[in-house]
């Protein structure tokens, strides 16, 4: 009974300091694993009171000035373009959505309403293929990183060597930290059979410990690697005419630094733990 | 007020994707210049709290909160990720600027603020300029133990009990009103 109430004390603490300055690295690793444990709308109390304090306590609030405003605007003009769109009739009185039924604008205008798109629904919306979508992401979030992938065989450890689904690995992952979403482009990678086994990736964030899986350290290896890393989802590749997969990443937690991002090879639906059959991976420079 | 407005944005109401930045980009911008180095850094951070808030439409339960404490929360809780990321402790307003914000005025306040106000008035003086400092002032836990000459330890634990006491007679006040809440002059 009283570890219990220990962990429901620690559980606030973590929570008021998430309400107030937010969580270090040690804290949100530690925040993330009793998350489960409680429901959404628990989670979400302090934080409204937190919120309730904010408005009592603080002055009356300033205008939006209009440069800002105008900014918003453009960014609801491609929220509102995306979302739903055989329910919201094209026909407006604002020449700026009419302006986008132009064939360039309206190009531009799928990039950018994809994005926004993106990160309000689970899936993408039938208009925009996966590529179109990391495209979008990498035009429009200036926190992007571009990481290349690399096999196992050019790891800078003893006895290194590519793994056998490694056909000549080409390609990379792009990742925004803010929108915690980013796509995978792969090429010269073994197409699978789900029935049989499916790739999925590892997220190895630089905001979270290390350490907690020591076997996993090696000389010449990042120290990150013996992390326990963030599950960014299973995926099959079955390559387009080109040769090439591009596939969104479906990180499972909230990503503060993503650095490395490994993909193994493992039974069909994936696993919790992995043994890190590492087919290929990309480290962020 | 707008009521559903939120709700609008989640079924796709263009119109109310615009109305939201009517009725909410003032306090959105008004918590994005508090707690963000500059004005450009404010204009960044007003954008990513507002594609949150249209992302998070659908979460907004009016039997919860109302729909500005729910934006608040939203706002806060990009703009505190934003200066958590930035390791930044130098832009909270300085003590001084906190004592002339008026804690009351005649502007329109949402129940919660109000019931809050309450909360924060049976408080100790200690507690209270903690919860300040902490909540308008965004200071991280060290500074406000420096600021006060109080224990870090004691800085936490007003803090949490604060937020506590704030969150349970939200609590109750919902379950006195059945749910609904309502805005308050």
């Amino acid at each position: 009974m009283s570890g219990a109430v220990r962990n429901d004390d620690r559980w606030l603490d973590l929570l008021s300091q998430r309400a107030t300055q937010g969580l270090s690295r040690r804290e949100q690793s530690e925040f993330d694993m009793m998350a489960p444990g409680y429901e959404a709308e628990e989670i979400d109390e302090i934080e409204l009171a937190a919120a309730a304090l904010d408005e009592a306590l603080r002055g009356p609030t300033e205008p939006l000035p209009d440069a800002v405003r105008a900014r918003l605007e453009t960014a609801a003009d491609a929220w509102v373009a995306q979302s739903a769109p055989a329910a919201i009739p094209i026909q407006r009185g604002r020449s700026r959505v009419s302006a986008w039924l132009g064939w360039a604008a309206a190009a531009a205008c799928l990039l950018v309403a994809g994005l926004a798109w993106m990160r309000g629904q689970p899936q993408a919306p039938p208009a925009l293929s996966p590529a179109q979508q990391r495209s979008a992401l990498v035009q429009t979030q200036r926190d992007v990183i571009t990481a290349p992938w690399i096999g196992v065989g050019d790891l800078p450890i003893a006895g290194a060597a590519d793994h056998p689904l490694d056909r000549g690995v080409t390609g990379d992952v792009v990742w925004s930290d803010a929108e915690n979403m980013g796509f995978m482009r792969i090429s010269g990678v073994a197409e699978n059979d789900p029935k049989v086994y499916q790739y999925q990736l590892w997220i190895f964030d630089a905001d979270r410990p290390a350490g907690d899986l020591p076997q996993f350290a090696a000389p010449g290896l990042p120290e990150l690697l013996t992390q326990r890393p963030v599950d960014g989802g299973v995926f099959d590749i079955h390559p387009d005419a080109k040769g090439v997969a591009v596939i969104p990443i479906d990180a499972k937690l909230r990503i503060g630094a993503g650095t490395i991002f490994a993909v193994t090879r493992e039974r069909p639906g994936g696993v919790v733990v992995s043994d890190r059959e590492i087919v290929f991976l990309a480290i962020k420079s | 007020m707008n009521d559903g407005l939120l709700q609008r944005v989640a079924a796709g109401d263009e119109a109310a994707v615009r109305a939201c930045m009517d009725e909410y980009g003032g306090l959105v911008w008004t918590l994005a210049r508090r707690m963000c180095r500059d004005a450009a850094d404010a204009e960044d951070a007003v954008q990513e709290v507002f594609v949150s808030l249209w992302r998070s439409a659908a979460r907004f339960d009016p039997s919860i909160a109302s729909e500005t404490t729910f934006v608040a929360m939203i706002a806060r809780r990009r703009l505190i990720d934003r200066l958590r990321k930035r390791r930044s402790d130098e832009v909270g307003m300085p003590e001084e600027h906190a004592a002339a914000a008026p804690e009351t005025s005649d502007r329109e306040v949402s129940e919660e603020a109000g019931e809050a106000m309450r909360v924060l008035g049976t408080l100790g003086d200690d507690q209270q300029r903690v919860l300040r400092l902490a909540i308008l002032h965004g200071l991280p836990h060290e500074r406000i133990a420096a600021s006060t000459g109080l224990p870090l330890g004691t800085v936490k634990t007003h803090i949490r009990r604060g937020l506590m006491k704030v969150r349970e007679r939200l609590g109750e006040e919902k379950r006195r009103s059945g749910g609904a809440v309502e805005p308050v002059s």
